[in-house]
């Protein structure tokens, strides 16, 4: 679990936003690989690799900040227990994904809807912990 | 396919079937003229959604990114692009193979930045497969921020703001592409 370093609101807050500017340099990068895979027409392999390399530089640059900027966050792999409780989530948001494709009035929910069950998944598993 | 009372040739293009007397052909939901090349009437779908089912509802006259006039215009068979596209019920035109690009999707999406809502017939290009790439990415970093959350929930909440922010910054450099371009 985290166990945020002790010191003054204001001193979070700065942590929170250095942390931010990160994630928008490390946005910037990753949107650069995906447009650059997908106006060179890239075959399906080299833009399953764009995805994969925006998607673990993502991963790194948050894990990276979050503990330089804001305090130190525990890894560990999920568990199977920490799947079974993510796993409706997950297929909402896959779902989403394909009915964005295939839906068109769906598409401007697409973004917010994903975003909130993602969210949903945090607060139920914060419920969990707390009982 | 034949037809039984003596006219051979009843059945035509699309599964249209031919009306000599009055040289339409019928399309169940409207008349052809293959004399010019033209429908009688506009596409049921494209002003309104009562005549369509959700998935399928036109309004794609109301799209913005509407680039050709043969496609704005609702009495052109298939917005004149029959080798990739077919409209058996003289209903709504769609793709062969059911969504309009190789990759089985729509062009299009939401967000902020390059709101660009609507069903779409252009063709699949590389603004599409961008913002079909902002999406996977968006999707995946989501189900990471659930996990997160799972340990941390605070960053996990964090991590979904992040990634709803880097989702529209992809969308935006997506929109930089113009309509309309393809490969």
């Amino acid at each position: 679990m985290l166990a945020h370093p002790g010191g003054h609101d204001m001193v979070k807050l700065v942590g929170l936003l250095k942390c931010l500017v990160v994630m928008i340099v490390v946005g910037v990068v990753t949107a650069a690989v995906v447009v650059t895979v997908s106006v060179t027409r890239a075959g399906w392999l080299a833009q399953v690799v764009g995805i994969a390399i925006s998607v673990v530089l993502f991963i790194i640059a948050f894990q990276w900040a979050w503990r330089r900027y804001v305090g130190p966050i525990a890894f560990r792999w999920p568990t199977k227990k920490d799947v079974a409780v993510l796993m409706p989530f997950w297929i909402v948001i896959l779902l989403a994904l394909y009915l964005n494709e295939v839906t068109p009035a769906f598409r401007p929910f697409f973004s917010w809807l994903v975003a909130l069950a993602a969210l949903v998944a945090i607060l139920v598993s914060m419920g969990r912990q707390q009982r | 396919m034949r037809y039984k009372t003596g006219q051979t040739d009843k059945w035509k293009f699309a599964s249209y079937e031919r009306d000599a007397e009055s040289t339409l052909d019928y399309a169940v939901h409207r008349y052809y003229s293959y004399r010019i090349g033209r429908f009688q009437t506009t596409e049921p779908c494209a002003l309104t959604s009562s005549a369509c089912s959700g998935a399928t509802v036109s309004l794609r006259l109301f799209n913005p990114a509407q680039q050709s006039p043969a496609e704005t215009n609702l009495y052109t068979y298939v917005g004149n692009n029959p080798l990739n596209r077919t409209d058996p019920l003289g209903l709504q035109w769609w793709c062969f193979w059911g969504p309009c690009d190789p990759w089985g999707g729509f062009y299009g999406g939401g967000g902020w930045l390059a709101q660009c809502w609507g069903p779409t017939p252009n063709p699949w290009g590389p603004r599409q497969a961008c913002e079909r790439n902002c999406n996977l990415a968006y999707a995946s970093q989501l189900m990471y921020c659930t996990l997160v959350g799972l340990i941390d929930p605070p960053a996990g909440i964090v991590c979904v703001g992040i990634a709803i922010l880097e989702h529209q910054l992809c969308y935006f450099v997506c929109s930089l592409i113009p309509e309309g371009t393809t490969w």
